[in-house]
């Protein structure tokens, strides 16, 4: 029993991105994998028409952010855009309060004010507010976060597994953010506001709106947008250099142990940005690869955080990546946690596999 | 002593033969799993490449040029280890399943219950933890220390069952559970206090044969023949162990001797199986249930027996495991479990009967 | 001497349960132990057979001192019959037979048509050959009794020892287990000895050469049945009045209450 516990919560934290993905490919059709002549379904569309191409903004007295790929109450998923006012792109943000906020599970949750003392248990929430310059609100957050190097200083109130419930009331903080539901009810039960809003696993784009809900929630919308900003224009400018691209090398990245991301994972949107070929596209979420398909459908490229256990398996000896010793290590850092320095590690990807094209 | 009257030529009673069409039988139904299991999987490989590389490899010559490199790899560096590996895991267990219920005399004793397998799995953790290098050319330290881990988990529960007046061996089944539960909470406590990146633990504590490799067989080999060689040379003495002990001991066995030898043997055996596939429940319990449904009490059969029969069950599990959502893996574990749990429930309710109906 | 017992204690915890005892058997004889419950006769059954070590004094079995022999030395040498063991329910009755050819058998050595051969004379004397396809969850108590004895039997050990053989069967089981023990003694060679720890006086006075009559840890009376169970010993030992009279076909005494 605890071995199961102790896998599933650490699936949860191993693929934050998968775990709660809402999944925009239907399940019982994958797309089946791409053999390397078959051209991508033209990726660009899908982000165009989720996202709107300006930021939110200017908001009317109570701001409604919804978040992108809320669930309803059942729990069952949609993964329907909420459309927002659209600003002028160089007009100053102010921050409106009270704000409400829709959670994961479609309720409101009100800030009248921003929180001054937030414990943020999820790394890409406190990149975030780090990066907009708001790291200060931060007192609290898990043991696994260790970017930026103020997080030392934080104090941890457990790990992946555990939350010390009782060290964070007596932290009174006035915002516990959570990516995973498990404490949810306990940490309500004690008289905490939490806010729960789910990881972006399957649209890249979503990251930016991420961003701004930071921005709106801490007061400091300006900085936020201007990080979206920045984001959204580096996927732009990635997109516009390969638009002519029909599509590209096949790839495959192993996150351990032949796990592997599917189409509908966040890394698998990230793939189609950089139109690779994933040879897993067939696979929901993240599944474990057997390891004669991946030979069968020979990756052009392999991305893996432990590259000598590819190169050491004496199966692989004859995959191209394994031949020329060029397995591509991703950084976790950066392709594990969606935050702001998620868009480093696509732009990694980019220079690596299409080492002409970007500079 | 007088010659006693003979009654007649009646002979009731024949000479034991070792059961050889029996074991024969199995080794070639076993042998038809084996290689269905090689030429089954998520990749369509022609049943005559197979023989064409198997007849090419034992014989020396060169007949599978036709093959492309890829159905050579997948068949031989691939499909081939995994099914070996398999097979000497599945008659490991199977063995040391049959050793541990003729030893406790209880038929729900399975390496997993009696906490070998778990104190085997919480010397492989360290390992692992420590990050020291599992092999060393042929040479390898996981499965030394799941020995470690195995025989101090069954040592202390004996310890602890001699120092509660007797060494009756439900005693040391109790205390084997109670070992059993301890060392896996000492391997989750571990796991929770170390580096984020668990999942090539976890992955490999769920057990499965995705890694395997031809040198794996060859690490196991000796641990198994080491084991079986003891077990089946004590397999007629095991028959008298059925009895109480003092009974035992007045038909001239030496029963802590015998106890010493049959657990040091199954436990090696066990901690060599969990140290190349993790944790796989089920099949120590299975495989000699079957045997005994079969062909009754006797240990000479049913020890080699449930070998083979381990070794085929697990073979199947594992056919199952990586081709029933392909082209992703599920844990051979699940598929084990799967098959095993209701199996354990039919064994309980029988047990109840039989206590029930006064036997 | 079959069996030489020179002052031998034993206790469980502070109660001494065998006080300084000395006791020979001669080859030869059916030796019945009797006494009180808790006099020490089964106490000294398990001592003999090596289940029990004393806490002073020394065992010989055949000149040989018992503590020095491994189990297979003395399963060579006893057999033991005990008392309502737990059996292994699902085990064929021949297989459990066969058990009694393991002392000659080494680690590797399967039994031979030579040991099958003994295993079937022991089954034939004992009458059990229409039970051997049963498991041992099959059969009635009489019937167990005499599997057990055919264990015995098939490990051809000179002594034999019973503890309470025909406890928990009826009348007519109790003289057919008995006749059969008696039968067992009488084809071994004038080397073996069987002892039986009993509690039923006319079953020791019917059946045995000799009669030991314990009490309290110590032996109270030794000799031939006559001897030891008379009105005045009985009396003084149960502690209830009794009368004796021949029994009216063998002669020996029959103790009524």
């Amino acid at each position: 029993m605890l071995k199961k516990i102790l896998l599933s919560c650490s699936l949860t934290i191993a693929f934050i991105l998968a775990t709660f993905a809402c999944s925009s490919t239907d399940p019982k059709n994958p797309n089946p994998a791409a053999p390397a002549s078959t051209p991508l379904p033209a990726p660009t569309k899908t982000y165009n028409q989720l996202l709107p191409a300006t930021p939110i903004a200017a908001i009317i007295p109570t701001t409604v952010l919804k978040e992108i790929g809320s669930a309803d109450k059942k729990g069952k998923r949609q993964n329907k855009y909420f459309p927002v006012p659209t600003p002028e792109p160089t007009q100053t943000l102010v921050a409106e309060f009270p704000l409400t906020v829709i959670d994961r599970n479609g309720e409101d949750i009100v800030f009248t004010q921003p929180p001054e003392r937030i414990v943020a248990y999820d790394a890409a929430a406190v990149e975030t507010i780090f990066k907009i310059g708001q790291g200060h609100r931060i007192i609290g957050t898990h043991s696994w976060v260790s970017y930026p190097a103020e997080v030392a200083n934080i104090e941890k109130v457990g790990d992946a597994f555990n939350m010390n419930i009782e060290r964070i009331v007596a932290l009174e903080p006035d915002l516990v953010f959570l990516f995973y539901p498990t404490f949810k009810e306990e940490l309500e039960k004690a008289g905490l506001k939490v806010l729960l809003l789910e990881s972006v696993d399957d649209n890249l784009m979503k990251m930016a709106n991420t961003f701004r809900i930071w921005g709106q929630i801490t007061g400091s919308p300006n900085e936020a947008e201007s990080l979206a900003k920045n984001f959204e224009n580096r996927v732009g400018k990635i997109e516009s250099v390969l638009s002519s691209y029909h599509s590209g090398p096949s790839v495959f990245q192993d996150v351990g142990d032949l796990w592997t991301p599917g189409s509908n994972t966040l890394m698998g949107n990230v793939f189609n940005l950089l139109k690779l070929q994933n040879i897993a596209n067939d696979v929901d979420n993240y599944g474990q690869l057997s390891p004669e398909v991946i030979i069968d459908r020979n990756p052009q490229f392999i991305i893996s955080s432990n590259p000598e256990l590819i190169y050491t398996n004496p199966a692989f000896q004859n995959l191209l990546p394994v031949k020329n010793k060029s397995v591509f290590k991703a950084n976790d850092d950066y392709l594990g946690i969606s935050g702001p320095r998620f868009i480093l590690g696509v732009e990694d990807l980019a220079f690596e596999f299409y080492p002409g094209l970007f500079k | 002593m007088k010659p006693l009257e003979s009654t007649g030529d009646r002979d009731l009673l024949s000479a034991y033969t070792y059961p050889w069409k029996k074991i024969l039988i199995g080794i070639f139904i076993t042998a038809a799993c084996a290689l269905s299991a090689v030429a089954i999987g998520s990749v369509y490989i022609p049943a005559f490449s197979i023989f064409s590389i198997l007849f090419s490899k034992l014989f020396f010559f060169q007949g599978s040029d036709h093959l492309t490199p890829s159905s050579h790899t997948i068949i031989w560096d691939i499909r081939f280890p995994r099914v070996v590996l398999a097979l000497l895991v599945g008659a490991s267990l199977g063995i040391s399943g049959a050793t541990y219920q003729g030893l406790f005399k209880n038929p729900l004793a399975d390496p997993y219950l009696i906490g070998v397998a778990s104190g085997a799995s919480l010397g492989a953790t360290l390992v692992f933890l420590t990050g020291l290098p599992f092999t060393y050319g042929y040479f390898s330290l996981l499965p030394v220390a799941s020995f470690c881990g195995g025989l101090a988990a069954v040592y202390i529960a004996y310890l602890i069952s001699h120092n509660s007046g007797d060494t009756q061996l439900s005693t040391l089944l109790l205390a084997g559970l109670a070992i059993g539960a301890f060392a896996t909470a000492i391997t989750g406590i571990l796991m929770l206090r170390s580096d984020p990146d668990l999942r090539p633990l976890l992955s490999w504590l769920m057990g499965g044969f995705i890694r395997a490799q031809w040198n794996h067989s060859i690490l196991m080999i000796p641990y198994m023949a080491v084991g079986t060689i003891f077990i089946l040379g004590y397999s007629r003495i095991l028959n008298t162990m059925q009895l109480e002990e003092y009974y035992s001991e007045s038909l001239g066995v030496d029963v802590e001797k015998t106890k010493r030898v049959l657990i040091i043997s199954a436990t090696l055996m066990t901690s060599a199986a969990v140290s190349f596939s993790g944790l796989i429940g089920f099949v120590g319990l299975i495989a000699p249930h079957v045997i005994r449904l079969l062909w009754g009490t006797d240990y000479r059969t049913i020890l080699p027996l449930s070998g083979i029969a381990g070794a085929a069950f697990l073979v199947l599990a594992d056919l199952t495991a990586r081709t029933i959502i392909s082209p992703v893996e599920l844990p051979v574990g699940i598929i084990t479990a799967l098959v095993g749990s209701p199996f354990f429930v039919y064994l309980l309710l029988k047990s109840k009967r039989t206590i029930e109906n006064g036997y | 001497m079959a069996i030489k017992i020179q002052d031998v204690s034993y206790n469980y915890g502070h109660e001494d349960v065998i006080k300084k005892i000395n006791l020979d058997f001669v080859p030869g004889q059916l030796v019945s132990l009797v006494g009180p419950n808790g006099a020490g006769k089964t106490t000294l059954l398990k001592l003999i057979s090596g289940v029990l070590e004393p806490a002073s004094g020394q065992i010989h079995i055949y000149d040989q001192l018992s503590e020095n022999l491994s189990h297979k030395e003395r399963a060579l040498l006893i057999s033991l019959v005990p008392q309502n063991p737990n059996l292994p329910l699902e085990m064929g009755i021949t297989d459990f037979i066969m058990l009694g050819r393991n002392p000659h058998l080494k680690l590797l050595q399967w039994e031979s048509a030579a040991d099958f051969k003994i295993a079937q004379e022991s089954i034939d004397l004992t009458e059990i050959d229409h039970l051997i396809q049963r498991k041992l969850g099959e059969v009635s108590g009489g019937e167990r009794q005499r599997i057990m004895l055919a264990l015995a039997m098939t490990q051809r050990s000179p002594i034999m020892l019973l503890d309470e053989p025909t406890s928990n069967l009826d009348i007519s089981h109790q003289t057919k287990v008995m006749s059969l023990i008696k039968k067992i003694h009488d084809q071994k060679s004038n080397d073996g000895a069987t002892i039986l720890a009993i509690h039923d006086l006319n079953i020791a006075a019917q059946f045995s050469d000799r009669v030991i009559l314990f009490s309290e840890g110590i032996v109270a009376v030794d000799g031939t049945p006559e001897e030891v169970l008379t009105k005045n010993n009985i009396e003084a030992i149960y502690g209830s009045e009794v009368s004796i009279i021949p029994h009216p076909e063998h002669g020996s005494p029959l103790i009524i209450s």
